[in-house]
């Protein structure tokens, strides 16, 4: 395992100029390839191509881009699909970009994330991957990012609204439906509890320091967003499809303990090409991480 | 010449100054009051713009209901439910981002210090070669990532050579005694070293000398002997390869 882990390290320390730039090229392109294929109402946008070429652009700016360009692409194709959900849109991501950018949170790429893991089935993954190595504040991000997949949803099931024309009072209770529907989606609500509290738990239980305490923490973390969920559910009476969430948790359990052991106490420190002069020359450095190996004793 | 050391020291300071610069620059810009106090303003302004559009698009929601009771008195009570809700709210956000943003503010400073004594080091390391550096013991915990031996590469012979460094940095344990003068920390550094001064001291000594004699005898036992304790920046690991490699060093046109 330790050998594999120092391989892990070696690989990026030594082809992080083009690993990193594919990484998020493939990212942003999932990202993307969901939106489309959930909510494709655009010709233009649907086009494999477009994301391609989004996410090729992606690959060389911050990680920021993505969920910028992911937002972007809902606006697109709210817009093609209908004027009030264009409407609705604007509303959602204004308000999304307002609370995160009030609580100045950081990790925006979970924004687009989160979306793209709940199609792929597995979200319980990312409030564990977040409480283990991002801090507490990426509840924020966590949380734009299941109103975000909740909004696309949204947008997939209500292509069609019908807006009486000229009268502001039919209007006016059109777009209160159309609101209405999205703010109180109790299910959203759950989600977003659930994950917050995992993220919690998580993050308290990863920094006391014991032996293992990351799988402990991933362990909990799992353990707290399903009955967190499955309360929530009974709560509000929705119909509890537990069968249906076991196998997106067992692989969420999978891929989070195949996550701690590659990045558990591991730096995947990079290397750095300097350049910095002083009064009589100039030095073009490279830097390159130490790598200790751990198990000289083996 | 180029000194290995301060190239070394050049590299680390690049770094640290890549990885955590921004944060840095943004808190030394400001005293801790002013940066908790522009950031608190910042979250109030993002708060009332969020409750504002919560605000509409609630009432948007239950517009069926705020237009059956259009009336003087509900209209009231509704502004005054909407504005407790608003002052609470305020007040808990604001709590927040005072907790976050003193922490942040702390870390931050922190980090200032030891990139601060990197750049301490760096500029005397320019004024004198080979030198010793005194720090108060507490400085000495910034100080002590800054130096270390150094592993050179020698082409020809295929082999790595050790370095060690010929700045040293000791903590000095400062006594009580000492005046204003001593304290002020540049006129350790400055003394002439060679050791050959041939005119007459002036009434009342130099400026910079050493008033304890420890500080001039220590050039000549710098070779053989080490201070009690060591010195605190050498031989921070066994096998101390920062893994520099140095890809060109030109020479600046003048």
């Amino acid at each position: 395992m330790l050998r594999v882990k120092e391989y892990l390290q070696k690989f990026y320390t030594e082809n992080d100029y083009w690993t990193l730039p594919v990484v998020k090229a493939v990212t942003a392109f999932l990202c993307f390839l969901t939106v489309n294929s959930r909510v494709g109402f655009s010709d233009v946008l649907s086009n494999p191509l477009i994301s391609f070429a989004a996410s090729i652009l992606c690959s060389f700016l911050p990680w920021t881009c993505i969920p910028v360009f992911f937002c972007l692409f809902i606006l697109g194709n709210a817009y093609a699909a209908s004027l009030e959900i264009t409407l609705v849109a604007v509303v959602v991501l204004l308000l999304a970009s307002l609370i995160q950018s009030a609580f100045r949170a950081g990790n925006a790429v979970l924004i687009a994330l989160v979306p793209l893991f709940f199609y792929i089935h597995i979200p319980y993954v990312l409030p564990i991957i977040a409480g283990l190595s991002l801090g507490l504040m990426s509840i924020v991000p966590i949380s734009i990012g299941i109103m975000l997949y909740y909004f696309i949803e949204y947008m997939a099931g209500h292509t069609a609204v019908a807006a009486a024309q000229g009268d502001i009072t039919a209007m006016a209770t059109a777009y209160a439906g159309l609101f209405g529907n999205l703010f109180k989606d109790k299910e959203a609500i759950v989600a977003i509890l659930a994950f917050a509290l995992c993220v919690v738990v998580v993050f308290i239980i990863s920094q006391i320091p014991f032996d293992e305490s990351w799988i402990v923490a991933a362990g909990a973390g799992i353990l707290t967003t399903a009955t967190t969920t499955f309360l929530g559910h009974m709560h509000f009476g929705l119909e509890t499809s537990f069968i249906e969430m076991l196998p997106g948790l067992l692989l969420s359990c999978i891929v989070s303990i195949v996550y701690v052991f590659a990045f558990h106490a591991v730096d995947y420190q990079r290397t750095e090409r300097l350049r910095f002069e002083d009064d009589d020359y100039v030095y073009f450095v490279k830097a390159v991480p130490k790598l200790k190996s751990e198990n000289e004793d083996d | 010449m180029l000194n290995v050391e301060k190239i070394r020291l050049m590299a680390q300071l690049s770094i640290y100054e890549r990885k955590e610069g921004k944060e840095i620059l943004e808190t030394s810009r400001h005293f801790k009051g002013d940066y908790i106090s522009r950031r608190l303003l910042t979250s109030a302004i993002y708060y009332t713009l969020c409750f504002i559009l919560i605000t509409i698009v609630l009432t948007i929601i239950n517009l069926e209901e705020v237009l059956l009771h259009l009336n003087i008195p509900f209209i009231m009570a509704s502004l005054h439910t909407i504005l407790f809700i608003y002052l609470i709210g305020m007040v808990i956000m604001l709590l927040i981002a005072y907790v976050r943003y003193n922490a942040k503010f702390d870390s931050a400073h922190r980090k200032s210090l030891f990139y601060a004594a990197k750049l301490d080091k760096l500029l005397r390391m320019q004024e004198n070669e080979d030198d010793i550096l005194d720090i108060t013991e507490d400085e000495s915990e910034y100080y002590k990532e800054t130096g270390g031996r150094i592993r050179i590469y020698d082409d020809k012979r295929n082999t790595w050579e050790t370095v060690k460094p010929r700045f040293h940095t000791i903590v000095k344990h400062v006594g009580r005694e000492e005046d204003i003068d001593e304290k002020n920390s540049d006129l350790h550094y400055t003394p002439v070293r060679n050791g050959s001064y041939r005119s007459q001291t002036p009434k009342g000594g130099w400026l910079d000398e050493p008033s304890d004699s420890r500080y001039s005898t220590r050039k000549d036992s710098l070779s053989t002997s080490v201070p009690q304790g060591g010195w605190l920046d050498e031989d921070l690991e066994d096998d101390d390869d920062d893994g520099l490699e140095i890809l060109s060093i030109n020479r600046k046109d003048k």
